[in-house]
């Protein structure tokens, strides 16, 4: 079943790289908010008490409402476009995510083949990976605020799957502690995109470049020449 | 192997004579290619004995080189690389002597162009490090000279330089290779090297497989070193560039597969190296050949694509020796052997009905051809037949080898193990995809020359040439089917070429033929099948338009309603690639220059896109400027003075002479 | 040829123009009208033998046989798809590279017959056609590779046999992925909705319809069930991953398959009814999404 989830989860990430919407891409990460709560509650199955009832449930909220719910309400707030405007196109990105998770099944492989105590599922584990390197990717390649702090989402989404394997013997301080840096920092993004917005018009910080210096057109490979 | 020799002296004998003729071009056409023809039937008869297993003759003499030493020998392996030269020699000879009008020059052409096909037998039986480095800086200057036939362009002769260079950085990785190995063995014969290849350290091993990749890829174009292809292959003359693609570019795959007996048993990083090469190449090579719209310069393209499957079965060769899978390892270089094969024969044939459309329209523009299956049927049958056998469509023989190299990935993937199915995953992912965009590569060139309309009128009609063009063509149409059909008997002999010589092979117990046999008989099945439920559907069709003729009526297609539509409206070669070309532009450097049509009566506009090589611009541009920059002031050493070079050269002398001295 | 071999065969050579039935029967279903009878293609391919050839100007024979040529690939290619538990008539190691490549030498006469006529709808139809099928291919490759290791067998007809649906991971994993993966193949490769809509009026949003634009006749007859054949082919494909694994007995899963293809003309039906076209530019990232499911599938299947 883990496994399964994991796939799932898998699949959530690179739907993410592949959509242009933002709203898709929020519902992606309420999808994956939900599935590693419930992979937490089936993981820690066998010793269920309030604690990890407690941190299961709340973790699907945070994760599957609140934060998804503040993103859309900055979404609302700072009349972006609904778009996602990457740096590297859908299609590469989908197959750049295929490698990246094939590099992070050959990590879990050989992690898991060097490791006696086997406690973290194969599966999970090269996900989480793919989680924590696809989130990353995405902060890279995207341009907007948004769709950046979405990326954060993503890659705490893969601490969180890591955090989930060795659970029993490191408790969830760290795990909640990072929780709280991810949610200081979407709460201050939120701020941060609102002030931008009402600043610029809009939350691209791609577009930071053109208080530093003029940015060059983009398109240098274009050439359109007057008629002569 | 006296027979053999006697083949090529005949050759170059040719050459000779049509330099002593050529005061009479057509005397000296004659001479020099019926001389190719009577020494290919020569030496034909030992290398097909070679190739069915008469043990191979060694013929060696005292040389008065310092190191050198005359010592030739026919292997299978040296005569199963031997079969395109001969063949693809005398055909595309008998092509040229129709395709080349111009009297100028024809002497010295064809001395250079038997100069070639003689280099070329010498060099696949070369058994001495000296002999073969020097037969291959005579092969490639040869060629240099046949690709600069045009010498009055100068995108002719530009083309020529790059390819020289190109060479020639090949070249000196090669004179490193070898001296390292005689300095390390104390011998330079290559049975020498052979056995002493186990001593050599592990660093020096990759070291060496390093400079081998260089030397031999840069002649057999495997990318990055291919650049000097797509600017060689359309300078040239088309039965050049037929030769040069069907079988020069192939010595470098022989001198990559022969050299590695010589480094000992090889690691599984060579082996990846080679597949990641490989797979690259065949990905940007076909890509670039979309894009292209020369067309000789988009078989060009093909050839990178072609010539990385081979690397990608010779690396897989080397990982099954890694892995010591003895199955593995014989089918990917069985599968990189019989593409060797097929490639000469379809990209020969490729080039010579290419090099036809070329000299009847005078253009390689695939933007302005079109319609030509009306005007010249002969030639646009025998083009598709080489665009289906080179898009890997069965029934014909560029299907077969690749099936070898996808069953290689499949016996791969069955054997588990996380290694085993990378490789299975990157050979067939590769393979699938560089046999679907062939497909759109190829029914873009095939499509758009010969079929629809012609998009601009020419200023000469076209038409199927005479015999002596037609005949080498409908040869190689023929073996391409044959290769095809005929693949599972072939393989016994492609399996005594790879099992002599890859250091590993001793004693494998699975033989390729017992592995393939099956599945290929099944598919050779299929291909009579598919014949001749083609032939009773195309019959009934037939029939049905026939039985019908007065009723069947020809009408303009659609055209949407548009009330005079033209010839120009047709879909281009650009645009026909465009979506693919605009997914691949991370690959591709695409240029896009337009005059838009502006005002409330706009006359005249335009658009134009335009493709550059990445690898050219990005990557050797930069560093040839850099090392010109750098080499620059060396210039001073050469003002003209003869003198003053003559006290370089005391002085050299003169040092050389104390250090003598001083040991 | 053993007689059940016939059998399959020839009840594939019968049947695939009713998929094509069920799924107009889905549609009109969905769009609350009466809908075409079932049997309306083999109506139309009987009318189309009944019509005069006309042929475009600039067409030539490759125009003439290109649909032969078609329809004989396809029907041998018919000749490797096995029926649950009955093996395919030509079976052997490697079979499913024969299939993709057959499918690949249909779609090059496709192709070319289109670019024969000259006509410039042709050319832009045959343009996406390549693009999207040289997409596709990996996936199809890929999946019968998770396939092969997933079961141990290199021919079509071995693996479907030794599929065991008993486990939710990987096997069930594995399957739902690579199902979904070729689902899209399947509607891509025959030009359904959301990638083509076969319907359309439209010549410049067209793929498939628009390269047989000035096709008519008999011809266009040839071609109408060369591409129900090709539609039966993926389906078979897809049902044989699935539908034979659901029961015991041998008898039970013959019937299985057949249920299996109805099955999968109706989700077919259904995805046409409750979606629109995606955009062009937007195919390429399905196709290539496509292949990450079954990179997906294959990854989860060597980690787990």
């Amino acid at each position: 079943m883990i496994d399964t989830i994991s796939v799932l989860l898998a699949l959530t990430s690179l739907f993410l790289l592949g959509s242009s919407r933002i709203r898709i891409s929020i519902r992606m990460v309420i999808a994956q908010g939900f599935l590693l709560g419930v992979a937490f509650l089936l993981h820690n199955s066998q010793h269920l008490n309030l604690g990890t009832w407690t941190i299961g449930i709340s973790s699907i909220l945070l994760k599957g409402a609140i934060l998804p719910w503040l993103l859309t309400f900055v979404l609302h707030r700072s009349k972006a476009k609904l778009e996602v405007e990457p740096f590297i196109g859908f299609g590469a990105s989908l197959f750049i995510g295929i490698l990246l998770l094939g590099f992070s099944s050959y990590i879990a492989w050989n992690l898991s083949i060097a490791s006696t105590a086997r406690s973290i599922p194969p599966a999970l584990f090269s996900v989480a990976l793919f989680l924590i390197l696809s989130g990353m990717f995405l902060i890279i390649t995207r341009k907007k605020a948004i769709t950046q702090t979405i990326g954060y989402l993503v890659l705490e989404n893969g601490v969180f799957a890591t955090g989930l394997g060795i659970g029993h013997e490191f408790p969830f301080i760290v795990e909640m502690g990072v929780m709280l840096d991810i949610f200081v920092g979407v709460f201050l993004m939120g701020i941060m995109i609102f002030r931008i917005d009402k600043a610029f018009d809009h939350t691209d910080t791609h577009l930071f470049n053109e208080l530093l210096d003029k940015i060059d057109d983009s398109h240098d490979d274009v050439v359109d020449m007057e008629n002569a | 192997m006296w027979l053999f020799l006697i083949g090529c002296i005949v050759i170059e004998t040719g050459g000779l004579l049509a330099v002593l003729f050529s005061k009479y071009p057509h005397l000296a056409k004659g001479i020099a290619v019926s001389c190719i023809v009577v020494g290919s039937v020569l030496s034909a008869i030992p290398v097909i004995s070679a190739i069915v297993g008469v043990s191979p003759e060694v013929l060696r003499a005292a040389w008065n080189l310092p190191v050198g030493e005359f010592n030739i020998s026919l292997d299978p392996l040296s005569a199963l690389f031997m079969l395109p030269v001969i063949t693809l020699g005398p055909l595309t000879a008998l092509y040229s002597t129709e395709y080349l009008k111009h009297p100028q020059g024809i002497g010295s052409h064809y001395f250079f162009y038997n100069t070639l096909i003689a280099a070329m037998m010498l060099l696949l039986t070369a058994q001495n490090a000296i002999l073969f480095l020097i037969v291959w800086e005579i092969m490639a200057i040869s060629s240099f000279f046949l690709v600069t036939f045009d010498d009055q362009l100068s995108s002719v002769r530009e083309a020529g330089w790059t390819y020289l260079i190109a060479t020639h950085i090949g070249v000196m990785a090669l004179l490193a290779f070898f001296a390292i190995l005689g300095q390390k063995t104390g011998d330079y014969n290559f049975n020498h090297f052979i056995e002493s290849s186990h001593s050599l350290s592990p660093e020096l091993a990759t070291v060496l497989f390093g400079l081998s990749v260089v030397g031999f890829g840069s002649k057999a174009g495997i990318f990055p070193l291919h650049i000097w292809l797509p600017d060689a292959h359309p300078a040239a003359p088309s039965h050049v560039s037929a030769l040069m693609s069907g079988v020069m570019i192939k010595m470098g795959i022989y001198g990559l597969f022969r050299s590695l007996a010589f480094i000992g048993a090889p690691p599984s990083e060579w082996g990846w190296t080679l597949v990641a090469l490989g797979a690259l190449a065949s990905v940007v090579g076909i890509v670039y050949a979309l894009s292209q719209h020369d067309l000789k310069r988009m078989l060009a393209y093909s050839s990178v694509e072609n010539i990385g499957i081979i690397c990608m079965g010779l690396g897989t060769g080397i990982l099954g020796i890694a892995w010591q899978n003895s199955a593995l390892s014989i089918l990917g270089f069985g599968g990189a052997m019989l593409h060797v094969l097929n490639h000469s024969v379809f990209k020969g044939l490729l080039f010579l009905s290419a090099g036809t459309v070329v000299h009847e329209t005078h253009s390689k523009e695939m933007n302005t051809l079109g319609g030509l299956l009306k005007k010249m049927p002969f030639t646009a049958s025998l083009f598709f037949t080489g665009a289906i056998a080179a898009s890997a469509i069965p029934p014909f023989n560029g299907f077969v080898s690749e099936f070898v190299l996808y069953f290689a990935g499949i016996k791969s993937a069955l054997t588990h193990g996380i290694a085993p199915i990378t490789l299975a995953a990157v050979l067939l992912t590769t393979l699938a995809l560089v046999g679907g965009l062939a497909v759109a590569a190829f029914t873009k060139s095939a499509g758009l020359i010969f079929l629809g309309e012609p998009r601009v009128s020419l200023d000469v009609t076209p038409k199927d040439p005479g015999w002596r063009m037609k005949a080498p063509q409908l040869v190689l149409a023929v073996c391409a089917i044959a290769l095809g059909v005929f693949s599972p008997y072939l393989l016994p002999f492609i399996e005594a070429a790879i099992q002599n010589y890859s250091p590993v092979m001793h004693g494998a117990p699975t033989p390729l033929y017992d592995v393939l046999q099956p599945s290929l008989q099944n598919i050779i099945i299929v291909f009579g099948l598919l014949l001749a439920l083609f032939a009773v559907l195309a019959a009934t069709v037939t029939i049905l338009s026939g039985g019908r003729k007065s009723t069947s009526e020809r009408r303009p297609v659609w055209d949407c309603g548009y009330a005079r539509p033209e010839p120009s409206m047709q879909y281009t070669p650009s645009s026909y690639t465009a979506p693919i070309v605009n997914l691949f532009r991370a690959i591709l450097r695409l240029k896009i220059v337009r005059i838009a049509p502006n005002g409330f009566f706009p006359d005249s506009g335009s658009f134009e896109t335009i493709i550059k090589d990445r690898t050219r611009e990005s990557f050797f541009a930069p560093l040839f400027k850099f090392a010109a920059k750098i080499l620059l002031p060396f210039k001073i050493l050469q003002h003209g003075h003869v003198h003053i070079y003559v006290i370089y050269v005391a002085v050299t002398l003169i040092a050389l002479l104390f250090i003598t001295a001083g040991n | 040829m053993k007689p059940f071999d016939a059998i399959t065969l020839f009840s594939a050579l019968l049947f695939s123009p009713l998929l094509f039935g069920i799924i107009n029967r889905i549609k009109a279903m969905f769009a609350g009208r009466n809908g075409s009878p079932l049997l309306q293609t083999y109506f139309d391919i009987f009318k189309l033998f009944r019509k005069n050839m006309i042929y475009g100007n600039s067409t030539t024979l490759v125009f003439q046989l290109a649909p032969a040529g078609i329809l004989a690939a396809l029907i041998v290619a018919l000749l490797l798809i096995p029926w649950g538990p009955i093996e395919a008539p030509i079976s052997f190691s490697g079979d499913f590279i024969l299939l993709a490549y057959l499918l690949g030498l249909s779609r090059f006469l496709t192709v070319i017959a289109a670019l024969d006529t000259g006509s410039s709808f042709e050319g832009m139809g045959a343009s996406r056609e390549v693009t999207f099928a040289a997409l596709g291919e990996p996936t199809f490759m890929l999946g019968a590779l998770l396939l092969a290791i997933h079961t141990g067998e290199s021919s079509l007809s071995r693996i479907f046999g030794s599929i065991q649906l008993t486990e939710l991971h990987p096997t069930g994993t594995t399957i739902t992925l690579l199902v979904a993966a070729w689902m899209i193949l399947l509607l891509t490769e025959n030009s359904r909705i959301p990638v083509d809509d076969p319907n359309t009026h439209l010549e410049l949003t067209m793929i498939h319809e628009v390269m047989v634009l000035d096709t008519g006749g008999p011809l266009l007859g040839i071609v109408t069930y060369a591409s129900a054949i090709k539609i039966w082919i993926f389906s078979a494909l897809i049902s044989n991953l699935v539908f034979p694994h659901l029961f015991e007995k041998p008898a039970m899963q013959t019937v299985g398959v057949a249920v299996g293809i109805i099955f999968v003309a109706v989700v077919v039906g259904i995805i046409e009814s409750i979606m629109g076209r995606i955009r062009l530019r937007n195919i390429p990232k399905l196709l290539v999404g496509a292949t990450a499911l079954v990179a997906t599938g294959l990854l989860m299947t060597l980690a787990g």
